[in-house]
């Protein structure tokens, strides 16, 4: 089993910032980057030539991001590189930076996730040159869709209930500013607009644009910036894995997330019921049902009818996707992993206003990406 | 006059009844469809020990849903796709034709034909009908 070195050498975050999310618009990626990174040495009240080391998490700018964006902050020549990981390009971001910050080598460093779409190359799987049948007419909604219907056949649960991911996650859109989609849906809207299957546009993230930021420091970096320890989270544990074979009837997607769980809650001796704060991968409504179960927070079957509860709200025994998640607070690809670790930082310092999970103390983010791979970070109030 | 060609002539026969073209690793007899031409996921031998197998497209439906936006004009929407468990074991997906398919119901493969295009040629696809 791999070690967890953030154990022996904590890891903190200390530093959070936004570019909201957005619909594709003529904005440079680089004032979108800029405007997180700014917001996020506000934040940590220091100065960018404090930062060490940089890592860029990005699936679709394309080559050498970082120093166009970073170097107008004082071009100071520290290390910066790319993360690619899908979806979870961002959580990979975070975790080779803690990485970095474990090792010793920098006392602090920056995790940044900025994207726009570009008409890049797209996913390298689709060019794998191994073909299929499909021709096209099996895409990604329809893959969830097809998991939501056999979902709803397992267990007996009804579409209405699936809507109500979205509903819940539009609502705690609502009240975030970062968020692509800021309103408040009814349940009626929610279910209107079919895609595919039962997903709906409302139960379906959008992919637009945006930057998250934050800044990770070791005990040492903490004590040499004067940074106010009180508000900085721990990162327990940092895991990637990668899709391997599952036996037959067990879904690949959630088999996988079930796998990586598993080692982040035995890296950081926490359990699931301790999660107080999920940050999940609710690209489509089905998922935070399918990942929830998988993550062990909820049990197999049961999370809808704990939504009708409302104890998967804010104020309830676990707070999912208090941020509005990818479906609301919206899916720019780089920067979603890294917001999911903003967002739980302001839970677990008592900073989230509106949206607050009461008396947050542990958190879990977890995003997955195409190929595929899952990243789940466990984080804890200091 | 018409010539009728195989859209995917590597995973798609046009043998009566039709079949797809998936793969078998010689070392641990591991099944998959598609064909993998570089190696075996499950013991990572070298696409040498892989060679080709011939399924039955028949099995029964694992999850069917209704497909209300497509992005290209063809399939025309709606159409229903599946989840298809194959009698041999790979789960592949597939369009299915016919009213009302179920989680359970039985399907097998048929062959669907394009107009031809103006070199005269029809292109044919596989899609599943209710048994
Ligand atoms: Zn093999």
């Amino acid at each position: 089993m791999a070690k967890n070195i953030l154990t022996d050498n904590p890891v903190y975050v200390v530093g959070i910032g936004f570019h909201q999310y957005q619909r594709t618009s003529s904005q440079s990626y680089v004032s979108l980057g800029l405007a997180a990174t700014r917001e996020a040495l506000k934040d940590a009240a220091i100065g960018w030539p404090s930062i060490e080391v940089a890592y860029t998490g990005t699936a679709m700018l394309g080559m050498g991001a970082s120093r166009i964006m970073l170097s107008r902050l004082g071009a100071t020549g520290i290390p910066m590189t790319q993360v690619e990981n899908a979806s979870a390009s961002g959580s990979s971001a975070v975790a080779v930076a803690s990485l970095e910050i474990a090792s010793g080598r920098s006392d602090i460093a920056l995790a940044l996730g900025v994207d726009k779409q570009s008409g890049g190359l797209g996913a390298a799987p689709a060019r794998a040159g191994i073909n299929n049948l499909e021709a096209g007419a099996i895409v990604p909604f329809t893959h969830f869709a097809l998991l939501a219907s056999e979902y709803m056949h397992l267990h007996g649960t009804k579409p209405e209930q699936v809507a109500a991911v979205a509903f819940k996650n539009h609502r705690n859109g609502a009240n975030n500013p970062y968020a692509q989609r800021q309103k408040h849906r009814s349940l009626e809207e929610i279910m209107s607009e079919p895609i595919s299957g039962s997903l709906t546009r409302l139960q379906c993230c959008p992919v637009g644009e945006g930057a998250a930021a934050v800044i990770l420091a070791s005990d040492a970096g903490i004590k040499k910036l004067g940074i106010d320890k009180r508000r900085s989270v721990k990162i327990l544990s940092s895991v990637t894995q990668t899709e391997g074979l599952y036996s037959p009837g067990e879904g690949i997607d959630a088999a996988l997330t079930a796998e990586t769980a598993r080692l982040a809650f035995e890296q950081s001796s926490v359990e699931p019921s301790d999660i107080d704060v999920l940050e999940v991968h609710d690209a489509f409504s089905i998922e935070e049902l399918l990942y929830a179960e998988a993550l062990g927070i909820t049990k197999p079957g049961e999370t809808a009818s704990l939504i009708q509860s409302g104890s998967l709200d804010i104020g309830g025994k676990c707070a999912i996707s208090p941020s509005g998640g990818l479906l609301a607070m919206g899916h720019p690809i780089g920067p979603t992993g890294v917001g999911q670790v903003a967002e739980i930082t302001r839970q677990l310092r008592g900073e989230a206003g509106v949206r607050q999970q009461p008396n947050a103390q542990t958190a879990l983010a977890h995003m997955v990406g195409i190929g595929a791979v899952c990243v789940v970070h466990v984080l804890q109030k200091n | 006059m018409t010539i009728l060609r195989s859209r995917y002539p590597d995973l798609l026969k046009l043998v009566d009844p039709p079949l797809i073209v998936g793969g078998i690793c010689r070392l641990c007899d591991y099944l998959t469809f598609p064909r993998d031409p570089y190696g075996c996921e499950n013991c990572g031998s070298t696409s040498e020990e892989l060679d080709s197998y011939e399924f039955s497209p028949t099995g029964s439906i694992q999850a069917v849903v209704t497909v209300h936006r497509h992005h290209n004009p063809q399939p025309e929407v709606p159409f229903n796709v599946a989840v298809i468990n194959l009698s041999e074991g790979p789960l592949i997906k597939g369009i299915i034709e016919g009213n009302n398919p179920k989680v359970g119901s039985l399907v097998k493969g048929i062959i669907v034909t394009s107009k031809p295009d103006s070199e005269g040629i029809s292109w044919a696809d596989l899609r599943f009908r209710l048994v």
